[in-house]
């Protein structure tokens, strides 16, 4: 038996919180009404023949189902196909301390999921919740205060982020919805239209169908971009390019997405044109996603997108559009947040495009900088070191 | 013949209008649609509908307060309202108890949007 006076080193056994489990067999679409039906519900640890054999939890089932346009493709599906198969598993002796340092070590995502507790014969016994490990240690180290405060601020950090994500789930599934929403009812209505040859509204029908569409690829784009970077896949391909036919591509995309609004679009190309040696795509994204907001956020005026070479490549996108307040500048680029209120908002978006951004400017080694004045406009700053990239690339 | 009866959809977004505006009639049933959520309260008083769909997210005003408010009128207590809305269904759940709506219809949903239109207002 473990000594009770060394109170840190309190055996997990003692800490268990649930031992609820379920089959690995049992249906994703029936774990997700759970999930639906029980708030309090984080987790559910998989169990076979009384060993665990993996973790269902609330957050990463529920955005694996949203990110995928889930129900469709897994909803018949075992649940053991997209839960965690890796889930932290300890054993009932070991003790608070080692079991929480097992914890933190785990990659950011993972750290807040439940750990699953064994016992002699590999047989599941229950599961622990990591908050509640973190409270019970601040508890047991009282004698340190700060201590103390430490692991009370971690477990609220965590709860935190866990807030954010879950909103961000609320608003990316409405986002999602709302074009597939519209595809739906314009395919539906016009096949009913069509059985009775009343085609008069079909040219209608068929722009906004094909603009659902496309509002519906950017959403997916983004999000599959944000797993990809989050998930560390994003790599860097460097070509060379022509950055005046980069701008006029961005230019060409742009018109577009201005339509009947009053708004102008300048390019500035420098003069010789240059050829950059460089990641062609993700610097056509950064562009096309500052620009995509200048155009989205300006009710009128002139977007002026330009670009410079020094021994930097310099590009900048310059509106007269509804500004952004001081208090609100350091919030821009964070993921899952957005400046308007998500039921009330004017503009479409799932708050990703500027997080991506920056992500992206980051990857090639590069900075992003912001300036704005409410009412008045914006100017994004982007600096990616050239020549730099040049000799490390060639180098190598 | 009686009058057929009238459904309305405040949303403010056009292609959702359409969409379940075509669907609706295409059940007999006339509809007319407001397409933001201000002056909602007048045109509801005005057109007197059989049933109200309410889209959530709007600029300004979100259509589950305006569901509220909608309530608040002496006239309009009995009037079936229902939020029409691409949100997650456990918040639609909590806004149709906080709101006091009917109950809430999944945009995208089309057997259940001509379902339960058809249930409220019989045929
Ligand atoms: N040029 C701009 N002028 C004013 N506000 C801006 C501008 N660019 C971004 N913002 C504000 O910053 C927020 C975050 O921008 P971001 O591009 O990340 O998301 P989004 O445009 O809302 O959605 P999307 O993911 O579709 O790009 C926006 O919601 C908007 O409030
Ligand atoms: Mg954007």
């Amino acid at each position: 038996m473990i000594e009770r006076s060394v109170k840190d080193n309190l055996p997990v056994r003692e800490l268990i919180t649930g031992s609820e489990s379920i089959s690995p067999d049992t249906r994703v679409s029936i774990l997700a009404e759970r999930f639906y039906n029980e708030p309090n519900l984080d987790s559910l640890p998989l169990v076979k023949n009384g060993h665990p054999c993996g973790l269902a939890s609330r957050g990463k089932i529920l955005t694996t189902l949203a990110i995928r346009f889930g129900f469709a493709l897994y909803g018949r599906k075992p649940i053991s196909v997209i839960a965690d198969t890796t889930p932290l598993v300890v054993h009932t002796d070991d003790t608070l301390n080692e079991v929480l340092g097992q914890a933190m070590a785990r990659s950011f995502n993972d750290i807040y999921d439940a750990i699953l507790v064994v016992d002699d014969e590999d047989k599941y016994v229950g599961w622990l919740s990591v908050k509640r490990l973190v409270i019970e240690q601040g508890n047991f180290l009282a004698k340190s205060i700060v201590q103390r405060e430490l692991a009370i601020s971690k477990a609220v950090e965590i709860e935190k982020l866990d807030k954010m994500k879950t909103s961000f789930m609320a608003h990316v599934t409405h986002e999602l919805r709302s074009p597939i929403t519209a595809i739906v009812g314009f395919a539906e209505l016009m096949q009913m239209r069509f059985a009775r040859q009343q085609l008069e509204d079909f040219p209608k029908y068929l722009s906004l169908l094909s603009s659902s569409s496309q509002n519906l690829r950017s959403i997916v784009n983004n999000i599959l971009d944000l797993s990809k970077i989050e998930a560390g896949r994003m790599e860097v391909f460097n070509e060379d390019f022509s950055l005046c036919e980069l701008l006029s591509e961005v230019l060409e995309t742009c018109k577009m997405l201005v339509g009947e609004k009053p708004l102008s679009i300048e390019v500035d190309c420098p003069d010789p044109p240059a050829t950059l040696y460089g990641d062609r795509i993700k610097i056509h994204q950064i562009l096309l996603n500052l620009a995509s907001n200048a155009i989205k956020y300006s009710d009128r005026g002139i977007i002026v997108i330009s670009a410079k070479m020094t021994d930097e490549l310099q590009l900048t996108v310059k509106d007269t559009g509804i500004g952004i307040k001081k208090t609100d500048l350091q919030r821009l680029f964070s993921a899952f947040d957005q400046l308007e209120d998500a039921k009330t908002r004017r503009h479409e978006g799932t708050g990703l495009g500027l997080n991506i951004t920056k992500q992206l400017v980051q990857l090639l080694g590069g900075r992003i900088n912001v300036e704005s004045t409410f009412g008045v406009g914006s100017r994004f700053d982007v600096i990616i070191p050239q020549n730099i990239q040049n000799i490390v690339q060639e180098a190598s | 013949m009686k009058k057929p009866k009238t459904v309305m959809i405040i949303d403010d977004d056009e292609r959702h209008l359409l969409t379940a505006k075509g669907l609706i009639e295409a059940l007999g049933y006339i509809v007319e649609i407001h397409n933001s959520p201000f002056r909602t309260t007048e045109k509801v008083l005005k057109i007197k509908p059989d049933m109200v769909l309410l889209d959530v997210n709007m600029p300004a005003l979100p259509g589950d307060r305006l569901c509220a408010i909608l309530r608040s009128e002496p006239d309009l207590e009995d009037i079936p309202i229902y939020l029409y809305s691409a949100n997650d269904e456990e918040i639609l759940r909590k806004s149709v108890k906080q709101f006091q709506a009917d109950g809430y219809i999944c945009k995208g949903n089309v057997s259940a949007l001509r379902l339960r239109v058809q249930q409220v207002l019989g045929d």
